[in-house]
Parts: C-alpha cells; sequence; structure tokens
C-alpha cells in the first residue's frame, strides 16, 4: 500500500458494508495506515486479535468471565486447574461512550466460523457507530470486500 | 465529561415554577452543564425560560434533563395533610423543617385554604413526615405511567432524561427505556439514578443491577451516565451528608459498568473538601456531581425576597448579583479543579 493515500475509498465502503473482509500483504502496515486515517476520519480505533474473542457480542459488549493465561506452576486444587474466573469489562465498553464512531480491526479472523462472522454483521447492523475490520488472511497486495459478499463467495 | 461535570437538580417533583426559571437561569450563569428538572411541560417551560435569559447573556448552552422513574421512588411523592385536623396550639414543627417552604405558618394557610402543603412546591423530601407529632403527614406517589411517557417526551424534547431506578426493577426499567426509545427523541445522555439508601444492599449486589442496566442501554445504543444517589435529597442538611455519596461512589468504582459516575444525594459545598482527603482521590475522581437541596438553600433568600418584591429574581440586578456570587461559591471549585489523571 502506498503511504500517501487518503484511504478515503475504503472508509466509504467500510462504511457502506458495516463489517469488512480485508487481505494483507503479510509484512504488515497496511492496518496502522488505514487505522491512522480512520482516525483522520473522526473514527475511533482499536485493534485486537479474533483469537481468544471467545462469544464475540458477549465479549464486546458485556461484562464477561476470562480464565488468566497459565503461568507455569497452577495449583490443581481450585478453579478446576485452569485458573478462577475473573469478570472483566466489556472489550468496547467506554470506547462507544464518546460521539465519535469506532472502527474495529480484527486480526487473524481466519479463525473466526461462519456463524461468527454472520454475527459481527449482524452486530453492525444493530450498532451503526460501529464498523469492523476483519482480516481474513494474507494476500500479495492489499484487498477488501464486504463481509456479506466474503460469506456468499 | 472531564471530571468538572456539574448539574443542578431541580427536584424530580418540584413544581414550583418561577423559583425552577430564576433557579435555572442562575445557574446556567454560574457555569452548570445540565439542569435536571420533573418531566412537567409547564416546568419544562419554566426552565427553558430561565435558560434562554441565561443564554441570552452569555451562559454557554446547558443541557436540559428530566427526571422519570421506573418505579416507587422518593423523589416523585409529595407530602399532605389536612390542616383542620391540626390543632389549634401546635408549634407546627412540619414548617420549619420544610425546605422548601411549601408548608406555611398557621395563620396564613387557613386563609389561603389550601391542602396544608403546597404541592407545587414540595419536592418529597419527607423531612416532615417523622416532625408532625400527631403523625397527620402522608406522602402520596404521583408517577408517569409509561403510556403517557412516549407522548410527553416528544413534548418536552429534553437533551437527557434520568431515569430513577431501584435494585430489583430490572424488568420496569428496561420497559421504561424502550418507551424512551419509543419517542425517538435524540438524547446525549440516559442517566441512571440509583443509591443504596433503603433497599438493604451492598456495593457489589449494587453494581450487579447497574450491570444489568448497562446492557440495556447497551442494546439501544443509548450512553449511561450513572448517578450514584448517596442520601436523596439531603444536601442541605449538614456537611456530613456529603459522605454518603463519596462512600458509595469509593465502593463501586471499581465495580461499576463503563460510563461517568456522577455523585449525587446530599451533595453540598463541602463534596469536594472530603473527596480530597479520601485514599483514592489521588489517582480517581468522579465525573461529576449534582447539586440539588444545597444549590437551592444557598440562594433561597434571595428567591424568597425577589417573590415578595413580586418579580423574577433576573429583573432585580442587586439581588441577581449576590445570589449569581453565592452560587458560584459552590459550582465554581468544580469548574476550577484540575486532575492528574483521566475521571474515571
Amino acid at each position: 500500500m502506498p503511504l500517501l493515500l487518503s484511504g478515503r475509498g475504503f472508509r466509504r465502503e467500510l462504511e457502506a458494508a458495516g463489517c469488512m473482509a480485508i487481505h494483507v500483504p503479510l509484512e504488515g502496515g497496511a492496518e496502522t495506515r488505514l487505522l491512522r486515517r480512520l482516525r483522520g476520519a473522526g473514527y475511533n480505533t482499536y485493534m485486537t486479535s479474533a483469537r481468544g474473542l471467545g462469544d464475540v457480542e458477549v465479549f464486546l459488549f458485556e461484562k464477561h468471565g476470562i480464565r488468566p493465561p497459565h503461568l507455569g506452576h497452577q495449583s490443581v486444587g481450585r478453579g478446576a486447574a485452569v485458573g478462577e474466573v475473573q469478570e472483566v469489562m466489556p472489550i468496547l465498553g467506554e470506547r462507544l461512550l464518546g460521539a465519535k464512531p469506532l472502527a474495529l480491526w480484527l486480526l487473524e479472523g481466519q479463525v473466526l466460523c461462519r456463524s461468527e462472522l454472520l454475527s459481527l454483521c449482524e452486530l453492525c447492523r444493530r450498532e451503526p457507530r460501529l464498523k469492523v475490520v476483519v482480516e481474513m488472511g494474507g494476500a500479495r497486495s492489499l484487498r477488501w470486500q464486504s463481509m456479506a459478499s466474503y460469506l456468499e463467495a | 465529561m472531564s471530571g468538572h461535570w456539574v448539574k443542578l437538580i431541580c427536584g424530580a417533583s418540584n413544581q414550583d415554577l418561577p423559583g425552577i426559571a430564576d433557579l435555572c437561569a442562575l445557574y446556567a450563569c454560574a457555569g452548570v452543564h445540565c439542569v435536571d428538572v420533573a418531566a412537567d411541560a409547564a416546568v419544562v417551560r419554566a426552565a427553558r425560560s430561565g435558560l434562554a435569559w441565561a443564554r441570552d447573556h452569555g451562559a454557554p448552552p446547558v443541557w436540559l434533563m428530566v427526571s422519570i422513574s421506573d418505579g416507587s421512588d422518593a423523589h416523585f411523592r409529595k407530602a399532605q395533610f389536612d390542616p383542620k385536623l391540626c390543632p389549634s396550639d401546635c408549634p407546627r414543627p412540619c414548617a420549619r423543617v420544610c425546605p422548601a417552604e411549601a408548608i406555611p405558618a398557621a395563620p396564613e394557610f387557613l386563609e389561603a385554604g389550601c391542602g396544608g402543603v403546597e404541592a407545587s412546591r414540595c419536592y418529597g423530601c419527607g423531612r416532615c413526615l417523622p416532625a408532625c407529632p400527631l403523625g397527620l403527614i402522608q406522602a402520596s406517589e404521583h408517577r408517569q405511567s409509561l403510556e403517557d411517557l412516549v407522548p410527553l417526551l416528544r413534548a418536552l424534547h429534553p437533551d437527557a432524561v434520568e431515569v430513577h431506578t431501584a435494585p430489583g426493577r430490572g424488568k420496569t426499567f428496561s420497559d421504561a427505556v424502550q418507551a424512551l426509545v419509543n419517542a425517538q427523541v435524540p438524547l446525549q445522555r440516559l442517566a441512571v439514578s440509583c443509591g443504596l439508601e433503603g433497599h438493604g444492599l451492598t456495593a457489589p449486589d449494587l453494581a450487579r443491577e447497574l450491570w444489568q442496566r448497562f446492557g440495556v442501554l447497551r442494546r439501544h445504543g443509548l450512553r449511561p451516565l450513572w448517578q450514584l444517589d448517596g442520601r436523596p435529597m439531603s444536601g442541605d442538611v449538614g456537611r456530613g451528608t456529603a459522605r454518603a455519596a463519596i462512600q458509595l461512589w469509593q465502593n463501586i468504582r471499581p465495580l461499576a459498568p463503563p460510563g461517568p459516575l456522577q455523585l449525587a444525594g446530599g451533595t453540598n459545598a463541602s463534596t469536594l473538601d472530603l473527596l480530597l482527603e479520601t485514599s483514592s482521590a489521588q489517582a480517581f475522581r468522579p465525573a461529576g456531581v449534582a447539586f440539588g437541596g444545597q444549590a437551592r438553600a444557598l440562594v433561597q433568600p434571595w428567591l424568597q425576597a425577589a417573590l415578595e418584591r413580586g418579580q423574577h429574581l433576573v429583573d432585580w440586578p442587586e439581588g441577581w448579583a449576590q445570589a449569581l456570587s453565592k452560587a458560584k461559591t459552590l459550582v465554581n471549585p468544580w469548574l476550577q479543579t484540575r486532575y492528574g489523571r483521566s475521571p474515571c
């Protein structure tokens, strides 16, 4: 991706589609450039991995339980040997409080199944201020399409 | 909301129209960001006239918030009694404790023939209920039904709405929010007012209730504002009443859902000092504060004097200047504080 582009085409397609599937060059860089341009256009942006998202809608919007990472020694006496459940904040809770729209960039979206991707589309439809970009894999050059058309193909 | 947000509470059941217009004008000029009034067409008209006056005289725009409730709530009651039952030699402690001066001294009310308590001024603080030696004073609930809410909100067109809720009323809360959404009035914020007083709950229970409210607001894409009601309607009683709201904020802060936390209920001029004494205040601050009874009590002498002169406070320059400087003593410390970290 060239360094100096307005990113307007991408933003317009994202706003029209709500949820977008994207293929990015593996050397990286495309995500931060596009997100920077979205920020310039008035978006809040947030990048996270689709791995570990659990129930997508609950993790994004509601208080949910996580188990802490396994750090070597773990007691088998409590918490089913995988640690106690910790209640944590919704990932997008604070980020949707302002008036700005929010662009969420999900890395490694290939781990999401079809129904999870459909639920992301539904989420964007219900919450018009939320736009989601899901990285579906690598490519020689940056290309994107709406999630709906990606899932049809 | 940067920690300097200040709201004026006129009272969810206060209908003293000239007083509300003057209070709104006064505190808008003193720099508050929001005024909170009863969900009543006449009251909103009075508040808007006060705010328009302030706007014309250089005050920044102020949100108009109206208060509704999803169930029975002390803020939505009024005291009443039959003055004919009063003994003729009663010292009338009820008239002394009334902060809104809604219960007149004996000779006047017999001539006026009003029903003991002047209903438009009463805002339901309940201090007269235990004051009566014969227990003659009753509280009556008056609340908007959900069916009336939609046309009412369309008519009022407020900038924000406050829903008074209580633990265990999750279902009625979501019904009330659904009615708000049906009214299709664009809201800047939806304030949720809840406290622990009288519910026999702990802070974690309250946090659980707030998370349920958060889920409801989230589903409708509404932005919350959490009003922590420490000791309802008691800011003018004394310095110590400020502690309840601060304590509630300290307990609820680590557990609360996303959204600004705002103090209310018993807040007064010493709230900020007490807040600075707390241990967690070095790192976190509430996003704002709301002043109710204390805001009124501070300027009550001038409101009363203006009433006796038969004119609005805004039309009486000397009284206005004195009342405004008094109002600023309450509001300015909040507007001026600068915090090291972003508020929570």
